[in-house]
């Protein structure tokens, strides 16, 4: 197995160079792995735009809550439309349910997900293994292009009647699957239900079928075009982590993909997979009868999201452990336990679904199972961190800003594994669970420490995608004040979470035992708006350097991997000739010539 | 007065404010100060690494005196209501000793790799791994967390096994139901909706069955839930539109209500919320589960009388306005619409 002979492998050298493309072929529907990974970036950015703007809206309703927002109804065009008029300037509290739906919505399957496959996998994947390309390049082509549907759907479902949708994205029936009122696109159960939450399924369709095609793909290629001598212990993390995150979601998107189109039915064809057998009744409206149960798709949608919160991690995990160790000029300590608990994590990411769940009605000693395969799951969490701790550990560490975003992730790692066994205590869970102790929770893990990664791996890998480097004082400038103002806006939330701040609150200042927590909400706008201005320094970066950056050498951050052998950025095919490969990918330090030891080095 | 405001009110004010800071609040200048902060530590650190050591060290340390803040300063965990609750709170402090441990000593790891003297000639040693090393420091946390997953069984139970004194939670036996009072909760879009079975009467036979078929003397009142200190109230959780939660933060319970079920819960009121001045703390409830725009208004309150004859009282008088609104309903000959008088 673990010396599998490449079976795509082209035998000549210049096969690649038989046909030539146009533009468009080159640019637009191009099946270069490396073009569409750098397509997936680029409309990863846009989106960010998207859903960070759509964040700090929702920050600006709950630090103030009677704020008006007539600047930004005069400047965007169709926004008033979207707010009933009695509440005169201010935001509806319908309006606010559909900021943070599309915030959600936007982040995770238009930013994170594509950001770390779509765009690092992508670009990654044959590189690094050394192989001229996927192995099925018009299908990686497709699944590129089968995401604009997504991103198009998303974003007209901001100007249809009734707007976007508003039931949280996690969509939880009834609500968002009652099927619209005769004759018309709107739902009885809530204003952003209707036309919008039916665009909403077809994006997450669509969105599926992308990532689907992007699974088969990175799995096919890691275990069929790997490079002589690349055996499957001697891939890098990178590839490690993108292999078996591909697996996840091969497994677990099938779930989500047919969930969303059961309730896409429930919704138009007067289907009742989710309706109980009652019915339900919304004010003068009211359903037929059901037979379905709303439980089952709680357990559809979980089985997949739960899953997915692994699959916008792993990624970023792997891509940070090949960071660290670069630059700390060091062997990445313990490669063998790190895949093993990277693989640990993804299987028992699968049965603990039901912790989404403790207090949704599913029987109280499901729960008490799903407590303990949860907890259990901080084990190969806590290992991973020691390894990293352990590279770091007497390492000559050369602190550029890809190091200080890894190292940053390893720090806010810390912080968002361990707030998950508060919620993994089922008993503490009924108390913090809906709370803003989850916001903060995943905002730990998806933010500080995914989205660090992936700052982290933007910086390390841009001279191999454009040919030229980032600039290093203003990446580490965005560094600092990212750091520092994430923390602000995310941190306290934990706090407002311990209090029993309920999340998805339009105005908590309705509340007594809330008041206590409204200066809080305060600070954290202020800091949430700040650290939305920080980021535009790392667009800047990013667009400035693309044009005008320091032209990269091939191999700039003295890398063993196999990407770092190509050209920067790398031609048409990759490599001149295929690599072979002779050791382990982490061989850095010890007494030789130079401190490290390429891949491709014989002995 | 908390509860007035909504649409009506935004309609009186012509003109909303415009966002209106106050800069002297603490809230509104230390993220700017922070920002300063931040921005200093990456001039100083384009002449030493050191100040990213700095950076990361006193962000950790922050987040832990920050939250010690907090917990001194009743930033934190509500009153409990209950003596479950305080056992919650002891195993939400459990967790929160162990994890600081495990805080403490990664981010000291960390900070220390940071300002570490680099290898002699800048080569670090090849160290590929340590297998003692790594088999040590998969069993320490296994011991934790074993313990935590133990140390949680028997609360989990109590909290939804409702029966007995198991380890395991055991499903609800309608038939052996020890409740001193029956209560219907039913969400619906915006409001919360409690039926009780009055006390002094005999017990529904089969309380799931009670909580789908009301009794014609059974007591209607909207968003308040009352009881008596020292009470065990058998809730019935329903709902008629989508998904609702009935969260009490003060009793430390959350239950989801799902369309179609009926759920079962057990509520202790082992503490009253009646001062002896007869005042009243304000005990609330709220929605945990996203049920729409008004999500956030379905706002209700909690009272626990001090005895029972103080809410057998409360209960009849609730009764007597009850009969005397269907009375006059039935008088004007208009369809019942009352919240109260619709189920």
């Amino acid at each position: 197995m673990s010396q599998t002979t490449p079976l795509y492998q082209e035998s000549s050298d210049h096969a690649h160079k038989h046909h030539q493309p146009g533009f468009i072929g080159r640019y637009i529907f191009s099946t270069d792995h490396k073009v569409i990974g750098i397509q997936y970036l680029f409309s990863s950015l846009l989106f960010l735009l998207v859903g960070g703007g759509l964040a700090l809206l929702v920050r600006l309703q709950v630090g103030y809550p009677d704020q008006s927002i007539g600047i930004l109804t005069r400047l965007i065009p169709g926004l008033a439309s979207q707010i009933p008029s009695e509440w005169g300037g201010r935001m509806s509290p319908e309006f606010y349910t559909m900021l943070f739906t599309m915030h959600a919505t936007v982040m995770i399957f238009l930013v994170i997900i594509p950001w770390l496959t779509g765009a690092f996998g992508n670009f990654l994947i044959p590189l690094m293994i050394g192989a001229r390309d996927m192995a099925f390049p018009i299908l990686n082509m497709l699944s590129y292009w089968f995401m604009w549907p997504a991103f198009g759907l998303l974003m007209a479902s901001f100007f249809v009647d009734g707007g976007a949708s508003g039931v949280g994205w996690t969509a939880y029936p009834t609500i968002s699957s009652a099927d619209l009122i005769d004759g018309s696109y709107n739902s009885p159960a809530a204003r952003h239900a209707g036309l919008g939450q039916t665009l909403w399924l077809l994006a997450v369709f669509f969105s599926g079928v992308s990532s689907m095609m992007g699974s088969v793909n990175y799995i096919t290629t890691v275990l069929h075009m790997r490079a002589p001598g690349m055996s499957l212990l001697r891939m890098p993390l990178t590839v490690w982590s993108l292999f078996i995150t591909a697996i996840l979601q091969a497994v677990a998107l099938p779930a989500l993909t047919v969930a969303a189109l059961m309730q896409l039915s429930d919704k138009i064809l007067g289907t009742v997979f989710f309706l109980p057998p009652g019915g339900a009744q919304f004010g003068a409206w009211s359903t037929g009868a059901g037979g379905g149960q709303p439980l089952l798709w709680q357990h559809l949608f979980w089985f997949y999201s739960h899953p997915a919160v692994y699959i916008m991690l792993l990624p970023a995990m792997g891509m940070v452990s090949d960071i660290l160790a670069v630059f700390a000029r060091k062997p990445l300590f313990g490669y063998r336990p790190m895949v093993y608990s990277m693989s640990a994590i993804a299987g028992l990411g699968f049965i603990v679904w039901g912790h989404h769940m403790f207090q949704s009605g599913m029987d109280p000693r499901l729960g008490a199972g799903f407590m303990l395969a949860t907890i259990f799951i901080a084990l190969p969490s806590a290992v991973k961190t020691f390894n990293w701790l352990a590279t770091l550990w007497a390492a000559n560490i050369r602190f550029t800003t890809a190091m200080l975003n890894a190292m940053a992730f390893v720090s806010m790692f810390v912080i968002g594994g361990l707030s998950g066994i508060f919620m993994a205590v089922t008993p503490v869970d009924v108390q913090i669970h809906d709370t803003y102790f989850i916001v903060a929770h995943i905002h730990y893990v998806l933010f500080l420490s995914t989205l660090f990664g992936l700052f982290a791996a933007t910086q390390f890998w841009f001279p191999k995608m454009f040919g030229r480097m980032m600039s290093e004082p203003l990446g580490k400038l965005h560094f600092a004040l990212t750091f520092i103002l994430a923390n602000c806006t995310f941190y306290p939330m934990h706090i407002l979470g311990i209090g029993g701040h309920p999340r998805r609150y339009f105005d908590p200042t309705l509340y007594e035992f809330l008041q206590p927590f409204q200066s809080l909400n305060r600070f954290m706008t202020i800091s949430a708006m700040l650290l939305g201005l920080a980021q535009l320094i790392f667009l800047a970066n990013f667009i400035f350097s693309v044009f005008f950056g320091k032209k990269a050498t091939q191999n700039p951050w003295d890398s063993n991997t196999l990407e770092w052998q190509a050209p920067s950025p790398p031609p048409h095919g990759n490599f001149e000739s295929i690599p072979v490969v002779y050791r382990g990918p982490y061989e850095y330090g010890g007494d030789g010539a130079t401190d490290h030891t390429p891949q491709t080095a014989s002995a | 007065m908390l509860l007035d405001k909504g649409p009506s009110a935004a309609v009186e004010a012509t003109e909303p404010a415009v966002l209106h800071f106050n800069w002297s609040a603490s809230e509104h200048w230390i993220p700017l100060a922070l920002t300063a902060v931040a921005f200093f530590t990456w001039l100083l650190a384009t002449r030493s690494n050191k100040f990213w050591a700095a950076l990361i060290g006193l962000n950790a340390a922050t987040v832990a005196g920050y939250t010690a803040w907090c917990a001194y300063n009743h930033l934190w965990l509500p009153e409990t209501a209950n003596d479950l609750g305080a056992e919650v709170d002891g195993l939400f402090n459990l967790v929160l000793f162990l994890t600081s441990i495990f805080y403490f000593i990664t981010q000291a790891v960390l900070i220390y790799t940071m300002v570490q003297k680099p290898p002699a000639n800048g080569r670090a040693k090849p160290v590929h791994g340590n297998h003692t090393l790594e088999i040590a420091w998969m069993l320490v946390p296994a011991f934790f967390l074993a313990v935590i997953a133990i140390a949680q069984l028997p609360t989990w139970a109590k909290m939804k096994g409702q029966t007995s004194d198991s380890s395991i939670p055991v499903g609800y036996d309608p038939t052996t139901d020890s409740s001193d009072l029956l209560v219907t909760v039913t969400g619906k879009q915006w409001e919360w909706r409690m039926r009780y079975a009055d006390p002094a009467k005999a017990k529904p036979t089969n309380p799931l069955l009670w909580a789908s078929t009301p009794a014609t003397d059974d007591v209607h009142a909207v968003n308040e839930l009352h009881s008596w200190q020292g009470a065990k109230v058998r809730l019935m959780l329903r709902t008629t539109d989508v998904i609702h939660s009935f969260f009490m933060p003060q009793f430390r319970f959350k239950q989801d209500m799902l369309p179609g079920k009926t759920i079962p819960a057990l509520l202790r009121t082992d503490k009253t919320n009646i001062n002896s001045d007869g005042t009243e703390r304000c005990w609330e409830i709220a929605c945990a589960e996203l049920c729409g725009g008004n999500h956030y208004r379905m706002r209700g309150k909690v009272v626990v009388h001090a005895t029972r004859e103080d809410f057998m009282r409360w209960l009849s008088e609730t009764k007597t306005k009850q009969t005397a609104r269907k009375d006059s309903l039935a008088a004007a000959t208009k369809p019942s619409d009352t919240p109260a008088g619709k189920e």
